[in-house]
């Protein structure tokens, strides 16, 4: 046990430890060279204090303009108001974070809690799954599901859900987990592999869960879902209309309708939303966007990101007018977050994106949004692209930047907004705002 | 000299020194999972600065991250996991071993003295820290080292555990 002989242990303390040390070099690495840039921003940033310079934090460039240089603006005035985008731009900031240890994997979900301020998300070491609880005052709460299954280790696909009485719902891989947080029990189930799933294993793609205990879980490759009932202990499989149909992200709206929204794999392009009312026949409507489902309102849901619809229970579909333009899909693949004032927010390049639901036309829809921009991070500068109509606008971000500067973004019933950085993975942060118009 | 090299002579430095490290962190927490986590964030310390610190005594880089940021991680508490409940799925096969027994033995007892003590006693007989290098890195007075390691030591000798292991 010591290391270092003639050292002056007691030798009653000695004991023989043969168990192997193998730490992860590459999380080494990548965490040393977080570090290493994050020390250099520090130091640049404090020069650039010291001597009085405003650093050039954001960089507007002018897609289609012919020069193709980057103009560098100052940052100040940038802030303050409105500029050449015709949206306000905010500067956010990191008011708390909490980073979980090493031998964890990333954190691959996020869920607002709709009661109070703070976060819900679960993380995965080689052998357990923990639920965490985070609030804004820095106040982290684990659950642990001990230990994990060899059924569970492996494979990424996963849902995740928890209701108002604070009951979480995990899907990983094929099996339900249940944790319910007041009492600390937890039960799993193993979903039945759907008829229409072809050779692959199928895997949990999606996963929603309603205030009065109903819970929906979507597998991979296949066209149907699966309706789980707590009672019976039982699964109830629905097909989706056409066997083409492969679900891709599903909530419950407010009045208990599932809405499930789809792709169709015959036709490249083609989206709809599958409506189970809480009574009632089902049916479906063409959107435009299929990637997130969020509930929104009494009785309607927001399909869609890039070209979101508000979609009613009853079936009435109008595409959302707003600064989409803005909304770029590669960056933006998860569910708008739900913010106050009737705002959706979602991830852009230089930040996240407020904008209205309900604005008539794109400028009064850019009168009423504002982009936040991320501070400057490991990555380097951000970089606000403005839409052009030039044909040769660059898309592809810079190589010393991030593409997106979050990875994860979802707010609370308070309408904090608390996001997983790019930058680092295993990082819950939520993020400082001035108040909104 | 290159990136590459960076990592190369990196890497070779943390397979030399992690199980010592290791090693370290879990006589200071008790908790091999921690002591890993500890460890490795020193080793990614030490990676952000490999290019100034290389050429001196990198390993006592790393020493000095694992032990402040041990004392960091114990002042923020909310930071510790606190499960809520443990639902064990499969059943734990336990290792029975002499060894395992006398291992968790150990870090039972220096889990018995007070953090202080047990930094101090681990800072002293484990790496042979003078006491004056000891206050130097805890900011704290010589005297204060002294006491403390002979506190822990004079604990250790009387522990009950311990003193029934080493008559059997």
């Amino acid at each position: 046990m010591n290391p270092a002989g003639g050292t002056s242990w007691p030798s009653y303390l000695d004991y023989g430890d043969e168990q192997p040390v193998q730490l992860n070099m590459a999380a080494i690495i990548v965490e040393g060279a977080r570090l290493r840039r994050r020390r250099r921003l520090a130091k640049a940033a404090a020069t650039a204090l010291v001597c009085g310079l405003v650093p050039a934090a954001v960089i507007i460039e002018q897609a289609g303009t012919g020069s193709g240089a980057p103009t560098a603006a100052p940052v100040s005035a940038l802030w303050a108001g409105t500029n050449r985008l015709g949206i306000d731009l905010v500067q956010s900031s990191v008011r708390n974070e909490v980073s979980l240890p090493h031998r964890y994997q990333q954190v691959s979900s996020l869920v607002g809690d709709v009661t109070r301020p703070g976060v819900w998300f679960w993380g995965r070491t080689t052998s357990r799954i923990s639920l965490f609880h985070l609030d804004r005052n820095d106040t982290l709460k684990t659950w642990s599901v001990l230990p994990l299954s060899s059924r569970l280790r492996t494979g990424s696909a996963s849902g995740f859900a928890v209701t108002a009485a604070g009951v979480a719902w995990l899907g990983l891989n094929s099996t339900l987990i249940r944790i319910e947080t007041r009492t600390g029990q937890v039960r799993s189930w193993a979903i039945p592999a759907p008829r229409a799933a072809g050779t692959a294993r199928p895997a949990v793609e999606a996963l929603a869960a309603s205030a009065n205990g109903k819970v929906a879980v979507a597998m991979s490759n296949s066209s149907s879902i699966a309706m789980f009932n707590q009672r019976t202990d039982r699964f109830a499989e629905v097909r989706m209309p056409a066997s083409t149909d492969q679900p891709r992200s599903m909530a419950f709206a407010r009045d208990g309708t599932l809405g499930v929204s789809f792709t169709d794999s015959s036709r490249l392009g083609q989206a709809g939303v599958y409506l189970l009312p809480r009574s009632g026949p089902q049916f479906m409507e063409n959107v435009d966007d299929a990637i997130g489902v969020t509930p929104y309102g009494a009785n309607s849901l927001i399909v869609g990101v890039a070209k979101p619809d508000l979609v009613t229970t009853v079936g009435h579909v109008t595409q959302l007018v707003g600064p989409t333009d803005l909304i770029h899909l590669d960056v933006a693949t998860s569910a708008p977050a739900q913010l106050p004032n009737n705002k959706l927010s979602t991830v852009v390049g230089p930040g996240y994106l407020s904008y209205p639901v309900g604005a008539q036309s794109v400028t009064a829809a850019k009168t009423s949004s504002v982009l936040y921009l991320a501070a400057p991070n490991s990555c380097g500068t951000v970089t606000v692209r403005l839409p052009g109509s030039a044909a040769t606008q660059p898309t592809e971000p810079a190589p010393s930047t991030c593409p997106w500067p979050f990875r994860l973004l979802t707010s609370d019933s308070a309408g904090d907004v608390w996001v997983v950085p790019a930058a680092s993975k295993r990082t819950v942060e939520l993020l400082q705002k001035k108040k909104e118009k | 000299v290159g990136r590459e090299d960076d990592v190369a002579e990196f890497s070779a430095f943390v397979a030399n020194n992690q199980a010592k490290m290791v090693r370290l962190a879990e006589l200071l927490t008790g908790d091999r999972s921690r002591a890993e986590d500890l460890a490795q964030h020193g080793f990614a310390q030490a990676y952000a600065a490999w290019r100034r610190i290389r050429a001196g005594e990198p390993d006592l880089y790393v020493r000095r991250c694992i032990v402040n940021a041990h004392t960091d991680w114990w002042r923020r508490r909310s930071w510790r996991e606190q499960p809520f409940a443990l639902i064990p799925q499969e059943p734990v096969i336990s290792d029975a071993s002499a060894a395992l027994a006398e291992r968790e033995m150990v870090l039972r007892a220096l889990a018995r003295l007070t953090q202080r003590e047990r930094l101090v006693l681990v800072l002293r007989f484990y790496l042979d820290l003078s006491e004056l290098e000891i206050a130097a890195q805890l900011k704290i007075a010589p005297g204060t080292v002294k006491s403390a390691a002979s506190r822990a030591l004079g604990k250790l000798r009387t522990d009950a555990e311990l003193r029934a292991e080493r008559v059997s």
